[in-house]
């Protein structure tokens, strides 16, 4: 079928447009990274000691085609948090946050006040504020949020979505898994879109299920001053003292809307969803505060009523049915050739709550690939009709009652049924408004190639809420988010490959290529060219000896002149790298790679260690959060290289890399309070970089020989400062490597690598508190000696739309260690993907 | 792909079908030609104004706001800090 007339030809590829999807590729891979920070919470009398939460999110999105109809996509996102949030609400007048003095600031402390069995309210059941020197009481009805903080925590999430596409319909069926320590979920969707009035309009569907498991331990420094009337049967007492709180839930959503255009620089979509949940919806960490007051008791001479504050586990309802109806209008401004954006959100729920969300973005595209799109959002919310940031109990905490006729005295406890069946003192179900504003930056580079940046602030608070009466100030906070993303248009890449077949000639004359786990062993051929590539490197460490002997032997001598507690049992790196090439001339490739990674480690107790002291020491409190999985992640240091070719013939040659790595991974970690106790710096092996300047040389020769490959490099990393900001520095490593490939066919090949190690000790030692319990706390335990040998497949798609894509797999197992008292490690599994263009 | 060689007919078939949905939206809609959706076609003029960076500000929102969830029957973990 050959289409001739022009205007057929054109109503031909715009038909083809689904309106919906109206400019998304459909082949594309995105890399994105995004950091969202609270500023600091308002703690009115105090300075919060701790740091505000913190996100570091990574999320990497896959869209291919399988043929011309089907299409599959996978996405993986990860987020790493920290810091301190709100657990409980509570007056000012009754403390909330523990306070440690540090000169000349006033702190807030190692753990939170969740208690007080000594308050003061009036006979309107007010907040009363004693003076502590002349006993006089003032009406306080300021309110504060009490912090606590956690250690660092991940979560992982990936999904599959496979669609299909007929003329004037889609159907896409998703499936996809989230796991973090304490809340895991699996969910499916199915969704499609038809399109009818010539795709001028498209009616859009979508349903899906998903269910969600709480498995969360309490916070062992929150739990002591918790009531435990109640726990009911959710909370679960295991045999170490550890409280776990157990629930799940499940969530039936579906969606409906039709989006039609208006004319030819406008279009406009209608949509409305509903979601039905039931199971556990509270949030496992935040209390609520109930002050007992017995109104029966005797006023005081300065009419004062005296009562207690206990702290309950807040209690959501068990269902929930929430429904939004949006509006999304967008309008072309062809005078100045941009789009306007405006979406209306009203969404209301069966727990009383009511939000409107209003935004715009404004899109300007600014010419030579250029946009810049700011953007502005408001939202307002009422508060959930079981909200309250305190309740007020009209009952005794306890009464004792003598009985003169049995002579005993009976105390009777509070009667939980007394309080209210739901109530949450959680901001987020108050009532309160908030503002953003951001700005998006995306520069589209020729050959598919977009990078993007934005940023964007948060500020919420309860005198931004619509039509007033919002919460008190105390809950105001702001905070802001940055992002940057690359995307690569797969399609376009393949189209304006096929146009030249240079880049297919160019990956052949190379042969195999490199194994995964090597870096910088090639150069880009000319001025002007592009290579993106992306890297994982996962490395696991576990087992060694369980042997008792063994055990004494790390106990007395690992730790020397001190002994051993503990030992890591396991200790395992996921690293995700984006390997960025750019060739300024054609001598010379620029190399970046951002990396950002997540570890995670168990450890147990050691056979014949000495007696654990008391967990109040900070000693025992070490040991003991030692039982706990200790987690962290985020970015990591960021490499800069220049690579220079230093020989070349048809079968060989020779190129040099020098760079560097810049310290932009956090290396002063730190584990939060436990048991009141500071815990200080996390393991030196768990940073997510070195806090120094690294430099980085290699070089590497290669040679081709018809179907073989072969290759070496030498490579070493040289701390350039003695020691880092947290007070040590890790070693320098030295490393030498030979492999050798065979091609079996012209897109897959084998190869087969040795390896050689050599690092130095860690040098120096955390300046600040840490607690050395085991041999990874001292700094002569690192480094060594390491032989690995690795097998490694390669595959290069030779043809197709994804024709220039290379694949490479490689796993180093380790063939020796050196004998230190590190944990053994298991082996490394490398894999790239890269593309040049 | 026959379809396409029968532009009058189908344009006429699919107008009484789009003319309900129309009714939608009461500013009633002009049939737009194919050949007049360059500027429909534009990214700007996409639903999703920035697709990568909506998913993280869905995601703080979803982490500080009680609205969240609805609006999207997509399903997904918690992340919740």
């Amino acid at each position: 079928m050959v289409v001739t007339n022009p205007l057929k030809l054109l109503t031909v590829a715009a038909l083809a447009l689904p309106l919906t999807t109206i400019y998304a590729s459909d082949e594309e891979a995105t890399f994105q990274y995004g950091h969202y920070e609270d500023g600091a919470r308002n703690l009115i009398n105090a300075q919060s000691g701790f740091k505000p939460i913190q996100v570091d999110s990574i999320q990497t999105n896959t869209k291919l085609k399988l043929s011309d109809r089907v299409r599959l996509a996978f996405n993986y996102t990860q987020d790493t948090w920290s810091g301190a949030t709100p657990i409980t609400t509570a007056p000012l007048a009754f403390s909330g946050n523990r306070q440690r003095i540090i000169a000349p600031k006033i702190l807030s402390g190692a753990s939170p006040y969740l208690n007080n069995n000594n308050i003061f309210v009036d006979k309107n059941f007010n907040p009363l504020q004693q003076d502590s020197k002349t006993g006089e009481f003032t009406k306080n009805l300021q309110l504060v949020h009490t912090l606590s903080t956690a250690s660092p925590e991940t979560r992982k999430q990936g999904d599959l979505r496979f669609g299909y596409d007929w003329d004037e319909a889609s159907l896409d069926i998703g499936a996809g898994t989230s796991a973090e320590n304490d809340y895991n979920s699996s969910f499916g969707n199915i969704g499609g879109r038809l399109d009818f009035n010539q795709k001028l309009t498209s009616v859009n569907f979508g349903t899906s299920y998903t269910t969600s498991d709480t498995e969360a331990m309490l916070d062992h420094d929150a739990v002591p001053y918790i009531e435990k009337s109640t726990f009911g049967t959710r909370v679960k007492s295991l045999p170490n003292g550890v409280k776990l709180l157990i629930g799940s839930k499940q969530d039936w959503s579906g969606s409906l809307g039709v989006t039609q255009v208006l004319n030819k620089s406008t279009l406009v979509e209608g949509s409305v969803s509903y979601t039905a949940s039931n199971g556990y919806m509270s949030n496992p960490y935040k209390t609520m505060a109930v002050l007992f007051v017995d109104p029966a008791q005797k006023i005081g001479k300065n009419g004062q009523l005296n009562g207690s504050m206990l702290a309950f586990l807040e209690q959501r309802p068990e269902e929930r049915q929430q429904w939004t109806e949006n509006l999304r209008y967008v309008q072309h401004i062809d005078a100045l050739d941009a789009a306007l954006h405006f979406d209306y959100r009203f969404y209301h729920d069966d727990w009383g709550i009511q939000a409107h969300t209003i935004s715009s973005d404004w899109i300007q595209p600014l010419g030579d690939g250029w946009s810049i799109t700011p953007r502005v959002r408001y939202y307002s919310q009422n508060a959930a009709n079981f909200y309250s940031p305190y309740l007020v109990s009209k009952q005794a905490v306890s009464k004792s009652i003598y009985n003169p006729e049995t002579d005993k005295t009976t105390t009777t406890k509070y009667d939980p049924k007394l309080l209210p069946q739901n109530y949450s003192s959680d901001y987020r179900l108050s009532g309160y408004g908030a503002l953003s504003g951001g700005l998006t930056v995306t520069k589209k580079f020729a050959k598919g190639l977009e990078l993007q940046a934005g940023a964007e602030y948060y500020t919420h608070a309860g005198s931004l809420k619509l039509g007033g009466g919002g919460e008190g100030n105390y809950s105001d906070f702001d905070g802001y988010l940055v992002n940057a993303a690359l995307k690569v248009d797969l399609a376009a890449l393949s189209i304006a490959n096929s146009t030249h077949n240079e880049h297919a000639n160019h990956v052949h004359h190379h042969g195999a290529g490199a194994p995964a786990g090597i870096m910088f062993d090639h150069v880009l051929p000319k001025a002007g060219d592009f290579m993106v590539g992306y890297r994982y490197q996962y490395a696991d460490q576990a087992g060694g000896s369980m042997d008792s002997d063994d055990d004494k032997n790390v106990v007395n001598n690992a730790c020397a002149p001190n002994k051993c507690y503990v030992t890591p049992q396991e200790m395992s790196m996921n690293m995700h790298m984006l390997d960025l090439m750019y060739a300024p001339t054609d001598w010379l490739t620029l190399m970046l790679m951002p990396q950002f990674m997540d570890m995670h480690m168990t450890m147990r107790p050691l056979d014949g260690a000495p007696e654990t002291p008391s967990m109040t020491t900070p000693l025992g409190a070490a040991i003991i959060h030692a039982g706990h999985e200790h987690t962290t992640g985020g970015v990591g240091d960021t490499g800069m290289y220049a690579l220079f070719n230093l020989f070349k013939t048809d079968a060989q040659q020779i190129n040099l890399s020098l760079g560097m790595t810049a310290p932009t991974g956090d290396a002063a970690i730190q584990l939060r309070d436990t048991h009141r106790v500071d815990l200080g710096f996390i393991h030196y092996g768990m940073q997510l970089g070195s806090g120094t300047w690294d430099f980085k040389p290699a070089v590497t020769y290669t040679a081709n020989i018809e179907d073989w490959s072969f290759g070496a490099q030498l490579n070493g990393t040289k701390r350039m400062e003695s020691y880092n900001k947290a007070g040590f520095a890790f070693g320098d490593i030295f490393q030498a490597t030979a492999w050798g490939s065979y091609s079996w066919t012209n897109w897959l090949a084998t190869s087969v690598r040795g390896v050689y190690t050599l690092e130095g000790a860690l040098r120096g030692a955390y300046r600040g508190v840490y607690h050395q319990i085991g041999s990874m706390d001292y700094g002569r335990n690192y480094g060594g000696q390491f032989f690995d040998v690795g097998f490694g497949i390669n595959a290069t798609m030779p043809s197709g739309s994804l024709q220039g894509n290379r694949l490479g797999f490689e796993w180093l197992q380790p063939i020796q260690d050196n004998d230190t008292y590190q944990l053994p490690r298991n082996g490394a599994l490398s894999a790239t993907w890269s593309y040049a263009f | 792909m026959s379809r396409f060689f029968n532009v009058k007919e189908n344009l006429s078939t699919s107008f009484k079908k789009g003319a309900f949905f129309c009714l939608l939206f009461l500013s009633g809609c002009s049939s737009v030609s194919p050949w007049e959706r360059g500027i429909l076609a534009k990214s700007e003029m996409s639903l999703e104004t920035a697709p990568l960076q909506n998913s993280l500000r869905t995601h703080q929102y979803g982490s500080r706001e009680a609205a969240s969830g609805g609006g999207q029957s997509g399903g997904g973990g918690c992340g919740c800090y």
